[in-house]
C-alpha cells in the first residue's frame, strides 16, 4: 500500500506509539519526515496545515490534515476494510471507544499531569501530585478488574482498545506504576506483555522500562521562593524596626502567601494574654491528647478564656462530600487559605463518616472572642458554620475534646481513621 | 417511539447533556431512569452492569452495557439510520473525532481541574496552579476562536451540525461557568456564538438548560 501521508511527531509521545502500532497492525504506511518540535511547528508552512501547532499531526495525501492522536489512530484503523481493529459490530466498536477513552481519561491524563508538574511545565504541588496518583490508582484498579476475565479487551482479537491501553501502561510502568504497585496488577501486566509482543507490534514498542519507585519531585537547585510559607513571621521582625527599607519590601512581594498585614490587625491590639498559642501547639504535638500529662490537661491549666475562645466548625454542604480523601483535601485547602491567621488560630478538623455519607467538623482555638476577624482571611470561610463553645457545658466540652483527640463521633459517624486516611490538620 | 435503551446520568452533567442532545438530533429516544448520585451508582445491580461505578452509563434493550460519555454519544449517533451526526465520509468522521478530542482534553479537562482546585478537591488553593491551568486552556480557546471565524457554516465540520458541535457546546457551557467570566467571553465571540447556535436548534435548549454563565472567573471568586 502506498503511504497515506506524513506523520509529524516525536517518538517519546504516547500518542505516537499508539498511531504507529495501529498502522503496523492495520498494514498502513506513512512517511515520517524529520521533525524538530518547538521549531518546525512554528514555521508558516506547518501552521498553514496545522494552525494549532500541536503534534502528532497527520498530513494525508488525499488532502485531509488531522490532529489528535486518538482521532489519527482511529482514522488509520478504519482505512483497510477488514482490519478488525475497530470491532466487527456497532456494539464492539462502541466498546473499543469505551476502553480508548477510559485509558486516556482515567490513566493517561494522570501520568501527564504528574509529568507536567515534575518537569516544570506546571507549578509543582505535593497535594495535587497525591490526588493525581490516587486518581490513577483507581484507574489501575478498574483496569485490573476488567482484565481479570479477558484476554483481549473486546472480542477475541487485537483491537485499538488493546493498543491504546498497552501504550498507556507501557508509559506508566516507566513513570508512575512502580514496583510495589505493579505487584497488585498481574492482569494489567499480562495484557501489556501480550500486546507488545505481538509479532507486528514488537518493533513499535520495544522493551518496557520498569521503574522501581514512582517519579518524585526534585526542587530546582536555586531556591527562589520560601519552601515553608510559615517562615515569613521571623523575617518580618527586623523590617519593622527599619521602616525606611522600601527596597526590601519589594523583594518580599513574591511570597505566595498573603503576608500578615502590617497595618494594625485588631487581633494584635488585644490586651496581652497569658495563653501562648505556640506553646499550646507544641504541647498538642508532643503529648498525648487525653489522659494524665496530656495536652488537654495542659490546655485546661493554661487556657485564658478572656484572651481566647473555642469554636465549633461545621461544613455547610456535607451532602456534596464524596470520597474521604477528597474531603480531606478540602480541609487542607481551607487551612492553606487560613495561613495568614496562623498566629491567631489553632484548628483540628476532620472528616467523619465514610464515602458519600460524611461530614466535615472540628474545633478551633482562636485569639479574641469573635471568629470572623480570624477566619475571614479565607475566601471560603462562609462555607462553614461557626459556633462558640462553652467549656463549662459538658456537651461542648466533649465535642472539643473529641475534635482534638480525633475520636469525635457525631450521629454515628466516626472520625475517619483507617487504611487510607488518618488526616490530621492542625497548625 | 421505542427507546434505544437507558441512560444513567444527571441532567447537569456535561457528558449526559452531550448524549441526550445527540440522541435527540439523531431522532432517537432514550430512557432516563431516576438517578441519585452516590446512591444509584453504588447499588449492587448497577455495579454488576457497570463495575466501574461511573456515569454516564448506558444499557441497550439487549443488555449491552457501555460507559464513557463520548463512547456512548458516538454509539447513539451510529444507531440512527444515516448516522448524520458522524459525518458523511471517512475524512469528516476523522475531523469530528479530532474536535471531540479537543473539547474533552483541551477544554473540559481544564474546566474540571480548575473547578476541583477552586473547591479544594484537587489540592491547596494556588494562584500559580490556577494560572497554569487557565493558560493552557487559553491557548486552545484562541485557536478555536480563529478557526470558527473561518467557518462559513458556523459548524465545526461540514455544513450541518455534527457530534463535534454538540460536544463543543457542552464544553463551552462549562467554560462559561468556570474560566470565562463576562470579560473573557467577550474575547471569544465566535466560541460563544457557536454555543448559542447549537443551543438554538430545536429541543437543545431544554437539554442544555440555562447557561448560568458566571460574571467573574471562578478561580478568583469566593469558594462556595
Amino acid at each position: 500500500m502506498a503511504p497515506i501521508g506524513k506523520l509529524y511527531s516525536v517518538p517519546s509521545m504516547n500518542q505516537t506509539t499508539i498511531i504507529k502500532a495501529t498502522a503496523a497492525a492495520a498494514g498502513v504506511e506513512f512517511e515520517e519526515p524529520e521533525y524538530k518540535h518547538y521549531e518546525d511547528n512554528k514555521k508558516p508552512d506547518f501552521l498553514a496545515k496545522f494552525p494549532h501547532g500541536k503534534i502528532p499531526a497527520l498530513e494525508c495525501a488525499n488532502g485531509l490534515n488531522l490532529t489528535e492522536g486518538a482521532a489519527i489512530a482511529r482514522y488509520i484503523a478504519s482505512i483497510p476494510p477488514n482490519s478488525g481493529l475497530l470491532g466487527g459490530t456497532l456494539e464492539d466498536a462502541a466498546l473499543v471507544d469505551q476502553y480508548v477513552h477510559f485509558a486516556e481519561s482515567e490513566i493517561h491524563l494522570c501520568t501527564e499531569f504528574i509529568y507536567l508538574m515534575l518537569n516544570g511545565y506546571m507549578p509543582y504541588n505535593k497535594a495535587i501530585h497525591t490526588t493525581m496518583t490516587e486518581r490513577q490508582i483507581r484507574g489501575f484498579n478498574s483496569l485490573e478488574t476488567i482484565l481479570l476475565t479477558r484476554t483481549y479487551l473486546v472480542g477475541e482479537r487485537l483491537t485499538l482498545a488493546d493498543i491504546t491501553v498497552a501504550s498507556v501502561i507501557f508509559l506508566a510502568v516507566s513513570y508512575t506504576l512502580d514496583a510495589p504497585l505493579r505487584a497488585k496488577y498481574p492482569n494489567i501486566l499480562r495484557h501489556l506483555d501480550l500486546i507488545i509482543n505481538q509479532p507486528k507490534l514488537k518493533g513499535v514498542f520495544g522493551q518496557p522500562t520498569f521503574v522501581e519507585k514512582a517519579a518524585q519531585y526534585t526542587p530546582p537547585a536555586k531556591e527562589k521562593k520560601e519552601k515553608e510559607p510559615k517562615q515569613p513571621a521571623p523575617a518580618q521582625a527586623p523590617k519593622k524596626e527599619k521602616p525606611k527599607k522600601a527596597e526590601e519590601d519589594e523583594e518580599e512581594e513574591e511570597s505566595l502567601v498573603p503576608e500578615e498585614p502590617k497595618a494594625k490587625n485588631p487581633l494584635d491590639l488585644l490586651p496581652k494574654s497569658t495563653f501562648n498559642l505556640e506553646d499550646w501547639k507544641r504541647a498538642y504535638s508532643n503529648k498525648d491528647t487525653r489522659g494524665p500529662g496530656g495536652s488537654l490537661e495542659w490546655f485546661y491549666e493554661n487556657f485564658d478564656r478572656e484572651g481566647f475562645s473555642v469554636y465549633r466548625v461545621d461544613f455547610k454542604y456535607n451532602e456534596e462530600l464524596t470520597l474521604v480523601f477528597m474531603s480531606s483535601n478540602q480541609i487542607g485547602g481551607f487551612f492553606n487559605r487560613l495561613e495568614a491567621s496562623r498566629k491567631y488560630l489553632f484548628g483540628s478538623i476532620g472528616v467523619l463518616g465514610e464515602a458519600n455519607n460524611s461530614i466535615i467538623a472540628g474545633a478551633l482555638i482562636l485569639r479574641g472572642q469573635d471568629v470572623k476577624p480570624v477566619v475571614e482571611v479565607a475566601p471560603d470561610y462562609e462555607s462553614y458554620i461557626y459556633r462558640k463553645l462553652d467549656l463549662e457545658n459538658a456537651e461542648d466540652k466533649a465535642f472539643f475534646e473529641g475534635a482534638l483527640a480525633w475520636d469525635l463521633e457525631i450521629d454515628g459517624k466516626k472520625w475517619q481513621d483507617g487504611k487510607n486516611v488518618s488526616w490530621r490538620f492542625f497548625f | 417511539m421505542k427507546t434505544i435503551g437507558k441512560l444513567w446520568g444527571y441532567s447537569a452533567q456535561r457528558q449526559t447533556i452531550t448524549i441526550l442532545a445527540a440522541a435527540a438530533l439523531s431522532g432517537l429516544d432514550i430512557d432516563v431512569p431516576h438517578f441519585e448520585f452516590g446512591v444509584t451508582n453504588r447499588t449492587p445491580e448497577f455495579l454488576e452492569k457497570f463495575p466501574l461505578g461511573k456515569i454516564p452509563a448506558f444499557e441497550d434493550n439487549t443488555g449491552f452495557a457501555l460507559v464513557e460519555g463520548i463512547a456512548i454519544a458516538r454509539h447513539v449517533c451510529s444507531l440512527a439510520p444515516e448516522a448524520v451526526l458522524l459525518g458523511r465520509d471517512a475524512s469528516e468522521r476523522a475531523l469530528i473525532d479530532q474536535w471531540i478530542q479537543f473539547s474533552e482534553y483541551e477544554i473540559s479537562a481544564y474546566n474540571m481541574e480548575i473547578r476541583a482546585l477552586h473547591t479544594g478537591r484537587l489540592g491547596p488553593h494556588s494562584k500559580e496552579m490556577f494560572e497554569g491551568l487557565i493558560n493552557r486552556q487559553v491557548r486552545f480557546l484562541r485557536y478555536l476562536e480563529t478557526y470558527l471565524v473561518s467557518r462559513s457554516s458556523g459548524f465545526l465540520v461540514g455544513d450541518e451540525v455534527t457530534l463535534a458541535d454538540i460536544a463543543l457546546a457542552a464544553s463551552t457551557q462549562q467554560t462559561g461557568r468556570v474560566t470565562c467570566g463576562a470579560t473573557e467571553r467577550a474575547l471569544y465571540p465566535n466560541i460563544f456564538a457557536h454555543y448559542d447556535k447549537v443551543v438554538s436548534i430545536p429541543r437543545m435548549k431544554e437539554i442544555f438548560g440555562e447557561p448560568k454563565f458566571v460574571q467573574e472567573v471562578l478561580a478568583y471568586q469566593e469558594c462556595q
